[in-house]
């Protein structure tokens, strides 16, 4: 986000892009900031607002008053203020949080991680749980994720694991082709990913390949 | 500032788990509107953190203090001289002490030194492959016994020295206190931290873990000559060191309450067998029973079992058919001839007497089954011998007959 200035936004039109792209992470926390709310990744209304009004920003930004960021910041939540009290007079006299549109809700996703999380239940897991076990390391994570989606093809293993009602070690390792202690340090994690991926839980599926890219990627459209 | 795309799993009362479009499982401040299954954006800001303690504002210097200022300085400091000498005390209270010596013998050779709560203090390679090892094991002082050993064996599994078949492991422990001599405290050491070792997660094949308790010899020894007190004690040791836990399949079985101990245990042995040519513990406890049983045998059968010996021990005709036991019997016997000493109240030494002397008379009882005198000799005949007679061919039967000829011209004698 440093490499483009705001001088250069304010000319070019590429340039504003790129600024506007690496200032997304900014225009969300200002909008979560103002709203109290998280954004919502698709359709969020109000940051649809907060976009427009960034980009007006570049354009009414003049050096020297202070920076750029913090201008930024009023004019976006002006404009949002603005925003809700339209959005009031829409809809009458009612709270200001009742008139912010919920955002629409994906069921068959919802359906999914409930299935998850009572499966996962079964065995002694939570989605609390996995927060500590969750791999830090990206690639230890896509490999784990890996090893995970070879071990969920085999289905003797998931009907073994299902049977033991913990990770059949052993066989993930022979399955993975990996080390028994990689399996070990990250058994619950790859139990997890073995479920999402031997249950119909495409919507999971999905979100779980696009976080790993490049050759475990390919290895799954094999 | 880095944003992420996720999912939210679970909403709790004052958190909500997440999930990350990297793979990660994260939990998350709550925000109004948040519900499972929303696909979100968070910042760094919004990653839930347990809340700290807060130290409360009020001080003693605030409107509301009771006390006067001067006062308030007197008592602060006097609370800070006594705070530092309590905690000078306490450091010195709790900072770790070396207590005991462990160490695990498989090839790699290693050493650790743990305070009285079995946390590590220091560990050391004694062989090059454990120094090799070591500089990939990540360990911290303060670290539990048995977080620390674990990672040396998933190291050691890692590294093929754990292989699929039967492993053999050796750990020994020993007090540092020269003056704690009671085994019991070390026994305890190496029973909890064994039993809290997770074997799943370094071999698919079978362990087999000998434990020996030591005391403080033990490690002086070791120190002086460069190797693990395992294997001192196993230098030291003659007789085989029974296994303690059994692991098969990453199930562990323990085969022993108690770790071994060495010291008490050996030192009987060791002063029997001041010169056993063969330093097999089994043979050299067979021997010590069949001496002390001696003295007790009657007076009147060891007279006729040495004519009878010695009437067999010479030359004859029928014995000369290349049979080796009895050739050594012979030998045996010229020995025995002398040795009616045996009886003289020295410990007899030579561990192949005795079972001789009494396999021949085995021999004569069951292939006859005839005369009292001859039972009465083999009744104080170990059970060895026994099955030595039985393993014999069935070429010796012609031997045997002769003998036995021989053995009733004998007994007409008297």
């Amino acid at each position: 986000m440093d490499n483009i200035t705001i001088q250069q936004a304010q000319t070019s039109r590429e340039a504003r892009e790129l600024f506007i792209k690496a200032h997304f992470p900014f225009i969300i926390y200002t909008v979560s900031s103002v709203t109290g709310r998280y954004v919502v990744v698709e359709n969020d209304e109000s940051f649809s607002v907060a976009l427009e009004a960034f980009n007006g920003a570049i354009d009414t930004y003049s050096e020297g008053v202070s920076k750029f960021e913090t201008y930024a910041t009023t004019v976006i939540k002006n404009k949002l203020i603005d925003f809700y009290r339209q959005q009031k007079k829409h809809y009458g006299h009612e709270p200001l949080e009742e008139t912010i549109p919920a955002p629409e809700r994906d069921d068959d996703l919802r359906i999914e991680i409930a299935d998850l999380s009572s499966k996962l239940s079964k065995f002694g897991l939570s989605f609390d749980d996995l927060v500590e076990v969750s791999p830090t390391h990206q690639d230890t994570r896509e490999k784990a994720i890996t090893v995970g989606i070879k071990a969920s093809k085999i289905e003797w293993i998931v009907k073994r694991m299902h049977e033991i009602l913990k990770l059949p070690v052993v066989e993930v390792v022979k399955a993975g082709e990996t080390t028994r202690r990689f399996v070990y340090s990250h058994k619950d994690y790859i139990l997890t990913v073995i479920l999402v991926f031997s249950e119909d839980l495409t919507r999971m599926q999905q979100f779980i390949l696009d976080s790993i890219k490049g050759d475990s990627h390919e290895h799954q459209k094999r | 500032m880095n944003i992420k795309n996720v999912k939210v799993m679970e909403v709790k009362s004052d958190y909500a788990v997440v999930l990350s479009s990297e793979g990660t499982f994260i939990r998350i401040v709550l925000k109004p509107g948040i519900s499972v299954g929303d696909h979100i954006y968070i910042t760094e800001a919004d990653v839930y953190k347990a809340e700290e303690l807060s130290i409360s504002k009020h001080t003693l210097f605030s409107k509301r203090a009771f006390f006067s200022k001067r006062t308030a300085f007197t008592f602060a400091r006097m609370a800070l001289v006594s705070s530092v000498v309590l905690v000078f005390m306490l450091f010195k209270a709790l900072s770790p002490v070396a207590y005991a010596v462990l160490s695990v013998d498989i090839n790699p050779s290693f050493q650790m030194v743990v305070d009285a709560a079995y946390n590590v203090l220091d560990v050391e390679g004694k062989n090059d492959e454990a120094r090799q090892l070591l500089t990939e094991v990540e360990w911290k002082k303060g670290q539990t016994a048995t977080a620390v050993l674990q990672r040396i064996l998933e190291e050691v599994s890692d590294n093929g020295y754990i292989h699929d078949g039967d492993n053999h492991i050796l750990v020994a422990a020993a007090l540092i206190d020269s003056k704690k001599k009671d085994i019991e405290p070390v026994n305890q050491m190496v029973e909890s931290i064994l039993d809290q070792l997770d074997y799943q997660s370094f071999t698919e094949g079978k362990l087999i873990i000998s434990a020996i308790s030591s005391d403080h010899t033990a490690i002086e020894q070791s120190l002086s000559q460069v190797i693990s007190i395992g294997t001192y004690e196993l230098e030291k040791r003659i007789a085989p060191v029974e296994p303690y836990i059994e692991v098969n399949h990453g199930q562990a079985k323990k085969l022993m309450p108690h770790p071994i101990k060495p010291n008490k245990q050996n030192q009987p042995e060791e002063e029997v067998e001041t010169s056993p040519p063969t330093a097999d513990g089994t043979v050299a406890e067979e021997t010590t029973e069949v001496t002390t049983s001696k003295p007790e045998k009657p007076s009147k059968a060891p007279a006729t079992e040495e004519k009878t010996n010695n009437g067999n021990g010479v030359p004859h005709p029928s014995n000369n058919n290349g049979n080796n036991s009895n050739n050594s019997n012979n030998s045996n016997n010229g020995n025995n001839g002398n040795g009616g000493n045996g009886s003289n109240g020295k410990p007899n030494v030579k561990p192949t007497e005795p079972p001789v002397e009494t396999d021949v008379s085995t021999e004569m009882t069951d292939a006859t089954k005839t005369t009292e005198s001859t039972v009465d000799v083999s009744t104080e005949a170990s059970t060895e011998t026994v099955t030595t007679n039985e393993n014999k061919g069935p070429s010796d039967n012609a031997n045997e007959n002769a003998t036995n000829k021989d053995l009733n011209k004998d007994k007409v004698k008297p």
